[in-house]
């Protein structure tokens, strides 16, 4: 801990209080990475109480001069009487009091609870024992920084402890953090503030009590450290507006995720399984305020080796085969879609993958089973996929939060996004023949991927029951003979591979979503808005990503109506069409707009929007050149306003005599900055004869009476003393160009070595 | 009591008076001549490091005259005998007594040309008197001139079969410097006005003796800040502490430069002392007080050049002392 506990006696004066005050202020900075983490009111309990109770350990240990085994006392009781209330509110009782569970829980925590931050996926909030990573840390920062900054010989150090918390909370915190600018400049911001203090502070001990020049001393350090916070943000500003923030490498980014999907065989793959005639009718689940054009997702494959169509890859180590802890909500764009929630109850329904919509935002599962799935839930962020390791069941039930993007008027509106999938494989030669034929190259990407959307619909669907010519599977030579075969027979497990692979091809970064559709036959109480999905309701589709970035749902799956026989140069098989039933009266809720363009939404009424758009656009590049030029004039205006005060403090000395040195510095310092070489251990009337002329030679003379002659100086000789400084200064700028002059102006030399190797003579 | 502005400014006329009659004789010279009235004003005495002709019998003797005092020079020898310098008692056969012959140290202004060729005992005696200012011969004292000032010089060149100086008895003149070369214009004007200015020139007296041993007094009372004191202190620290010194200035040398920081500042006109009067006298008071490391000195290193170096790296007083 590195204190000192046989050092005198620690005055609390307000030296202490501002030495305290800056420490705290570096802790807090420090804690800024950990928020992503949390994003919960109760993490700033834990934060500040942790901040606040070391302080008052270090405080009260130096106070009293405390050994360090009653420090580290102290710090532990801290932890277990206060830990309980702040770390594990959820056991505390009253939510104060600590429980034998909550006690258990915060000591399991100090040991469990690292392994488990990084293995859940953010913001964690005030789950289980999470916040005691946060707690303990800043406990343990708290009281070391406060205890060296005021009783160690090198209170320098003090910073070390809230940067290794500092360093912690970026480690364990998030890969891509919203604040990780404002984090870094703060704590930069706040350890140049201590070290110029900590440097005020020693130089205050050595020197000799001379008011003024302590305080343009103290001046010149903060204005040093000013300057060096201006570069700092001038460059992290700019770094912000020209480098893209990279993605960190954390503690979270290097784990392995403990589910594997890859481990689990494809949903796609056993994708007819769901049609038998035992099975088809046999209900999945009850779903709740599912929205009417929405499809429920249960999972979402991106990679295809010409055999299966899988998530996360071979090795699933895709982005897409990544999944991480959810406690209880997630954080998404708030122009991703919008927010929808659904009740789910499971029925029927058997499978690691958890059914929803859209990208999750906040989950709550109920029933016998509620505490045990949420703690094995997992999600994946990328595909917007959830899923629980021990599977859901019948009586399963929970409640999503989902926000769901806005399903798109008109395909062919759509541009290509720019997410990068896992490669696939080269399209067979009859699946290429197709897209020529329905999507010519020379199109754009949207016009060609609503003409593949509208050639599938022009298929039929069957499920290959009943000795129906309809093979399963979706490996590449299926596809191929869907491509080829006349009339185009298959169900959605090939109709949503060929079209993701086409849509690929076209340029859209394109996925397959095996979940459930609305049918025609499924059941659906208007009144309780409750659609029960059936087996046979399961349904694949692909999810295509636009310029926005938003994925949307795409359906290539054609309605259902008789297959017409083979045409006559295919080989004869009889077979049966698998359904009956006319063409749904609405498209598949899926892209059931898609064709029905609103014209009514954003279609500007009057050029005024426009115009306004112009106007801001004006004002926000304004904004941004004025920024730029603030952040590249504030060094100088901050050596200005630093000289300014300067002279205004040796003028307004206390003391006459102080005043008339003050005026003699002044001028010292014009003349320093004007580049005559001042030497710093020349007497006056040496400084004096280095600038040159009888005027400061006289003013020497003048000063140096008023220093060293008996009684020291008469009424009046300040002002005299002033008058005769501003008319040399004049006339030291007079003779030169505005350039030279504003060179003076913002020269650091007076500010800087001049002033630093000057200390000693005024010691 | 603390001298007046107005005593200052008359001390600085006079002082004026008394260099520029000097300088009539010794053309060009004006910082040895004012550090050699320094010297007489703070009742020291002066040594000169000088090779023969610059004009050092010229200094002493038109310092002399100009205070309407005496002067002596005596050429010290190896076989000079310390009674050579004070005098001798002699027995008067007529009047049957005892009777001292005063010798050369009697007068206000004494030269003693090239003190290291004569021996330490002759040496010491004369230092003896320069300490005591009289002469005690069987066991009576004989005051010497007063005011009483000793110019000595030392050949630099010739050293062969010289007696160097101990270092106590250099720490008693107060100030060493030397009067060195006329500069070119100088010396033209001396070529020129060689036939008018006769060998026995006499510069007119400015001040009597009475008037020299007031001035003398006038400038003990110039007023010196705690700050300068602390200068001083500081100054002959370094030379302490310096690596390539030896032995550094005793405290009589911090003394000194106080002492003639004072006259110097009177000399200018101030009744108080600023850090220029100690940075001006610095080297003439403390260098040749100074023992020089012999490996510093073999790798060129000068007395002089240290109480530079320490001139440089010791900052000067630029604030009154907080009360």
């Amino acid at each position: 801990m590195n204190s000192r506990a046989g050092n005198a006696a620690v005055g609390m004066g307000w030296s202490a209080v501002l030495s305290v005050a800056l420490v705290l202020a570096m802790l807090v900075a420090a804690m800024i990475p950990w928020w992503p983490t949390y994003e919960s009111g109760a993490f700033f309990i834990a934060a500040g109480t942790a901040i606040v109770a070391g302080a008052v350990i270090g405080v009260a240990g130096a106070r009293f001069r405390a050994p360090a085994w009653a420090v580290v006392l102290a710090v532990v009781t801290a932890y277990l009487v206060l830990g309980v209330a702040v770390a594990v509110p959820d056991r505390a009782l009253f939510g104060l009091l600590p429980t034998p569970a909550g006690l258990a829980e915060l000591v399991a925590g100090a040991a469990l609870s690292w392994k488990q931050l990084v293995t859940i996926a953010v913001p964690v909030g005030s789950y289980q024992a999470l916040l005691v990573p946060p707690f303990l840390l800043g406990l343990i920062a708290s009281t070391s920084a406060v205890t060296i900054a005021l009783r160690s010989r090198r209170p320098a150090l003090a910073v070390l402890p809230p940067a290794a918390l500092l360093l912690a909370g970026i480690a364990l915190g998030v890969m891509h953090s919203a604040v990780a600018l404002e984090a870094g400049l703060a704590f930069f911001v706040t350890a140049v503030a201590w070290l110029a203090r900590i440097r005020i502070a020693q130089r205050r001990r050595i020197s000799s009590g001379r008011p003024v020049e302590a305080t343009l001393a103290d001046a010149r350090r903060v204005v040093g450290a000013s300057a060096l916070i201006a570069v700092a943000l001038i460059g992290a500003t700019a770094a912000a507006f020209v480098v893209p923030m990279p993605a960190r490498t954390v503690v979270r980014s290097e784990l392995q995720p403990p589910f594997e999907p890859q481990q689990h065989d494809s949903p796609l793959a056993g994708f007819r399984t769901a049609f038998g005639d035992d099975v088809a009718e046999q209900p999945m689940l009850e779903v709740r305020g599912l929205p009417a054009r929405a499809g429920l997702r249960v999972a979402v494959l991106d990679s295809y080796d010409g055999i299966v169509y899988s998530v996360g890859g071979d090795d699933g180590n895709g982005l897409s085969g990544r999944f991480s802890r959810v406690p209880y909500r997630l954080d998404q764009p708030e122009d991703y879609g919008e927010e929808q929630r659904i009740e789910v109850s499971i029925l029927g329904y058997d499978d690691v993958w958890v059914p929803g919509i859209g990208r999750l935002e906040r989950i709550d599962f109920a029933g016998p089973r509620s505490e045990e799935l949420a703690e094995r839930f997992f999600y994946n962020d990328v595909t917007g996929t959830a899923a629980v390791q021990q599977g859901l069941r019948d009586g399963d039930r929970y409640t999503a939060v989902s926000m769901v993007p806005v399903p798109p008027r008109d395909i062919s509106v759509l541009r290509p996004g720019t997410s990068v999938l896992p490669p696939m494989p080269e399209l067979p030669g009859d699946l290429e023949d197709l897209l020529d034929e329905w999507a010519p190259a020379a199109n754009a990407e949207g016009p060609r991927l609503a003409a593949v959307i509208e050639g599938f619909h022009r298929g039929y669907v069957s499920h290959g029951l009943d000795g129906e010519r309809s093979r399963s599977g979706h490996a590449l030579d299926r596809i191929a003979e869907l491509a080829s075969e006349r009339p185009m027979v298959g169900d959605g497990e090939q109709y949503a591979v060929a079209a993701a692979l086409m849509a690929r091809r076209i340029g859209f970064p394109a996925r397959v979503v095996v979940g459930y559709l609305r049918q025609p036959g499924t059941e659906y109480d208007v009144e309780a808005d409750v659609v029960r999905f059936r087996s046979g309701d399961r349904q694949a589709w692909i999810e295509v990503q636009t310029s926005g970035g938003e994925w949307v749902a795409v359906d290539p799956n054609p309605p259902l109506r008789p297959i017409p026989e083979k045409e006559p140069d295919q080989p004869q098989s009889v077979s049966r069409p698998q359904s009956a039933l006319p063409p749904p009266a609405e498209r598949t809720p899926v892209d059931d707009d898609a064709t029905k363009p609103d014209a009514s939404t954003d279609d500007p009424s009057d050029g005024s929007g426009a115009w306004l758009d112009a106007l801001f656009g004006v004002l926000e590049v304004s904004g941004f050149v004025l920024l730029a030029v603030a952040a590249i004039v504030s060094p100088f205006l901050a050596v200005m306003v630093a000289k300014l005060r300067r002279r205004r403090l040796r003028r307004r000395a206390d003391t006459a005599v102080e005043r008339i040195e003050g005026g003699w510095r002044e001028f010292a310092d014009s003349a320093s900055d004007y580049g005559y070489a001042i030497v710093p251990n020349a007497t006056r009337a040496e400084q004096a004869a280095m600038v040159g002329g009888l005027g400061p030679l006289v003013l020497a003379s003048a000063v140096d009476r008023a220093v060293f002659a008996p009684g020291g100086p008469e009424d009046g000789d300040d002002r005299r003393v002033w008058e005769t400084v501003d008319e040399l200064q004049r006339r030291l700028g007079e003779t030169r160009r505005p350039i030279d002059r504003l060179r003076a102006a913002i020269s650091l030399r007076s500010l800087g070595g001049y002033a630093v190797t000057r200390r000693g003579a005024r010691s | 009591m603390t001298m007046s502005p107005d005593d200052a400014a008359r001390f600085a006329a006079t002082l004026d008076r008394l260099v520029g009659a000097v300088e009539e004789v010794l053309l060009g010279k004006n910082r040895v001549v004012r550090l050699a009235f320094t010297a007489l004003l703070s009742e020291g005495h002066l040594l000169l490091d000088d090779v023969p002709g610059t004009g050092k019998t010229s200094l002493a003797r038109a310092m002399a005259q100009s205070v309407s005092g005496s002067s002596n020079r005596v050429q010290f020898t190896p076989d000079i005998l310390p009674g050579d310098i004070t005098g001798v008692t002699v027995y008067d056969q007529r009047s049957g007594l005892f009777e001292f012959h005063a010798g050369p140290v009697f007068a206000n202004v004494v030269l003693a040309d090239e003190i290291n060729r004569a021996s330490p005992k002759t040496q010491s005696a004369l230092l003896e008197v320069m300490e005591e200012g009289q002469v005690t011969v069987d066991g009576q004292s004989h005051p010497v001139g007063h005011p009483f000032m000793v110019i000595a010089t030392q050949n630099p060149v010739e050293q062969a079969g010289t007696y160097r100086l101990p270092e106590a008895q250099l720490d008693r003149f107060l100030m060493r410097t030397s009067i060195g070369y006329p500069d070119h214009a100088s010396t033209i004007r001396i070529l020129e006005g060689a036939d008018q200015r006769a060998h026995d020139h006499r510069v007119e007296p400015q001040v009597d003796a009475a008037e020299v041993i007031e001035l003398a007094a006038l400038a003990r009372t110039v007023f010196v800040d705690p700050t300068i004191h602390d200068y001083v202190s500081r100054l002959v620290d370094a030379t302490r502490t310096a690596r390539e010194v030896r032995l550094g200035v005793s405290v009589r040398g911090a003394l000194a430069l106080i002492r003639t920081a004072k006259t110097h500042a009177a000399g200018r006109g101030r009744h108080y002392v600023v850090p220029d009067d100690v940075k001006a006298l610095a080297e003439p008071v403390l260098a040749h007080r100074l023992i020089l490391d012999p490996e510093a000195e073999f790798d060129g290193v000068t007395a002089s050049n240290m109480i530079a170096q320490v001139l440089i790296e010791t900052p000067p007083p630029s604030t009154r002392q907080a009360m």
